[in-house]
């Protein structure tokens, strides 16, 4: 896992998870497509199989915010706010949030429902280089701009820069 | 100054014992590099978005014969980058800030000189551009350098005409549901649509739009095609995203919609390979040759996703011609337009992957061209 955590580390915002992935695959082989790799593409199965080591605290809200397996992060792309200095729906110090921004539609393993996630990003201060996380289950080509996370979503913020992305909930999907 | 003529053994001898027996060279001169016009076609430029900052970012130009650097352009928050038609101008939209990360924004078209790669004029364009991962048709040319188009993004759409002539903002195109702009002769530009059309702009010679039209090009919601497309001869190939080339003819008077074909035999497709990547597709027009980034064991969430495999079609004949092997895994590719063409790919790494395409051999790897190569570019 060291390794492939210094590859997600490195890697670029769309590139992010793939790349790391490929990389990994490239220099070491099968093994940790079995060991490692493949539970990244099967977020499900990594939440079911992990120990959840720094829950959320909050009942029915499972998983690690400070990991890319965190089920609210299903459609997520960037670095997180989390590992910034920030907290899955806070800005790190001093970066704004922008208010435009594009949404997801994840389920929660506690419940079983799907809810409605906004992923703001925080802006104002360049790269966070945190916890690149990139796992796009739903992203769409660009033209479908409001599905898509190959933008930069800072457009409604003061400054342009991109720090990080939230995961916020924004009601049960009906 | 004097010179004392001494044989190969005294100059042995001298060099052991004191290294004083050569006459002291001359003083230098300081200088600047200055890369020769016209510009060679193996010439590079890697659009590097740097994305562990994506503020201070850059063009890293390489000579892909020699694998050396030739130098670089300093860009402006993740600024994509275009060539004239000319060989003179290397074209990027920057957007800066006042206080790097904060304070006013400034938006600027700037014209660099393809020889001294300084900014030879620059051109302030409204604050609204697309901040995206650089997309080859955000940032074009008209086919006469008249005019460079500029892709907005607010989020409403729209494309800033700058009018190279005259040096200004020749005015601002909306476009409604419609992303990126695809350049079609001297006064056209096509911009893809989320309904599955092309929308077609016509200017006149001051940059003013004149007539719209739209073409149905693919179905969004069956059979979404990557934006990401290849133009040759007037002519754009985009690939859907289960291997589907559709062709779309805009060099006539009015578009015209090619007979789709696939890149994958039903085996292939059986067999789990997908096309991938970031700029995808590649042609070399001397060759008529596409080049397309697949993978295997693919999956939907998996259509940007690099690789290593380069498949091989013949343009006229929709044939599979062969695969080209990368030692990295390759995220964007471009094709030269000589005669003698290379196939780059920006890897993952931010290296340079390099292909001689009359034999087919992979000629080497630049590490470190860029951090974050997104898009190249040659004349």
């Amino acid at each position: 896992m060291k390794l492939l955590d210094r590859l997600f580390e490195r890697s670029t915002r769309r590139v992010a998870e793939t790349t790391s992935r490929r990389a990994a695959l490239a220099r070491i082989g099968s093994w940790i497509v079995a060991g490692s790799a493949l539970p990244l593409l099967l977020p499900i199965d990594r939440v079911a199989g992990r120990a959840l080591a720094a829950e959320t605290g909050k009942p029915g809200d499972p998983g690690d915010p400070n990991s890319c397996d965190y089920w609210r992060y299903c459609s997520v792309d960037g670095f997180l706010c989390t590992c910034c200095g920030g907290t899955v729906t806070s800005c790190p110090p001093g970066v704004e949030v922008s208010q435009v921004t594009w949404i997801g539609t994840c389920r929660n393993p506690a419940d079983g429902k799907d809810y409605i996630i906004s992923y703001n990003d925080c802006c104002g201060k360049q790269s966070c280089g945190q916890c690149a996380c990139t796992r796009n289950d739903s992203e769409q080509p660009m033209y479908r701009p409001f599905n898509n996370n190959d933008i930069n979503w800072c457009m409604g913020a003061k400054s342009q820069v991109y720090n990080c992305t939230l995961a916020v909930i924004r009601g049960v999907a009906n | 100054m004097s010179s004392i003529r001494i044989g190969p053994a005294a100059v042995l001898a001298g060099a052991l014992v004191a290294g004083s027996a050569y006459a002291d060279l001359p003083h230098d001169e300081i200088g600047q590099a200055k890369l020769p016009f016209p510009p060679e076609p193996h010439r590079a430029y890697i659009v590097d978005m740097e994305f562990d900052t994506m503020v201070a970012t850059r063009v890293s130009v390489v000579d892909a014969d020699s694998l050396r650097m030739l130098g670089m352009i300093s860009t402006g928050g993740a600024a994509p980058a275009t060539l004239s038609h000319d060989g003179r101008t290397v074209f990027t939209a920057d957007l800066f800030y006042s206080r790097y990360t904060r304070g006013t924004r400034t938006d600027v078209l700037t014209a660099w000189d393809t020889s001294t790669l300084e900014p030879a004029w620059e051109v302030e364009i409204p604050p609204k551009r697309a901040s995206t991962i650089v997309q080859r048709y955000g940032l074009t040319v008209s086919d006469d350098d008249r005019f460079v188009y500029v892709f907005n993004l607010t989020p409403a759409t729209s494309v800033t005409v700058v009018d190279v002539q005259a040096r200004k903002v020749a005015g601002e195109v909306a476009l409604p549901g419609c992303i990126l702009n695809y350049p079609a002769g001297k006064r056209r530009f096509a911009s893809m649509c989320g309904d599955g059309s092309l929308l077609l702009v016509t200017l006149d010679d001051a940059g003013q739009e004149v007539a719209r039209d739209k073409v149905k090009l693919f179905d969004p919601d069956h059979k979404p095609l990557i934006e990401r497309g290849i133009a040759n001869a007037g002519t754009y190939h985009f690939v859907t995203l289960d291997g589907v080339v559709q062709g779309v003819d805009l060099g006539g008077d009015k578009p015209r919609v090619l007979e789709p074909w696939s890149l994958l035999t039903d085996a292939e497709r059986k067999a789990g390979w997908a096309p991938g990547g970031w700029q995808l597709l590649a042609i070399a027009p001397k060759l008529g040759r596409l080049y397309v980034l697949m993978h295997p064991e693919h999956q939907p969430h998996m259509w940007e996703d690099p690789s290593t495999q380069v498949w091989i079609y013949d343009l006229a004949t929709h044939q599979k011609l062969g695969t080209l092997e990368s030692p990295n895994p390759i995220w964007t590719l471009h094709a030269t337009g000589d005669d003698k063409p290379l196939l780059l790919g920006g890897n993952i790494e931010g290296g340079l992957e390099v292909f001689d395409l009359t034999t087919g051999k992979h000629l080497g790897t630049k590490p470190k061209a860029a951090k974050t190569a997104v898009q190249i570019l040659s004349h």
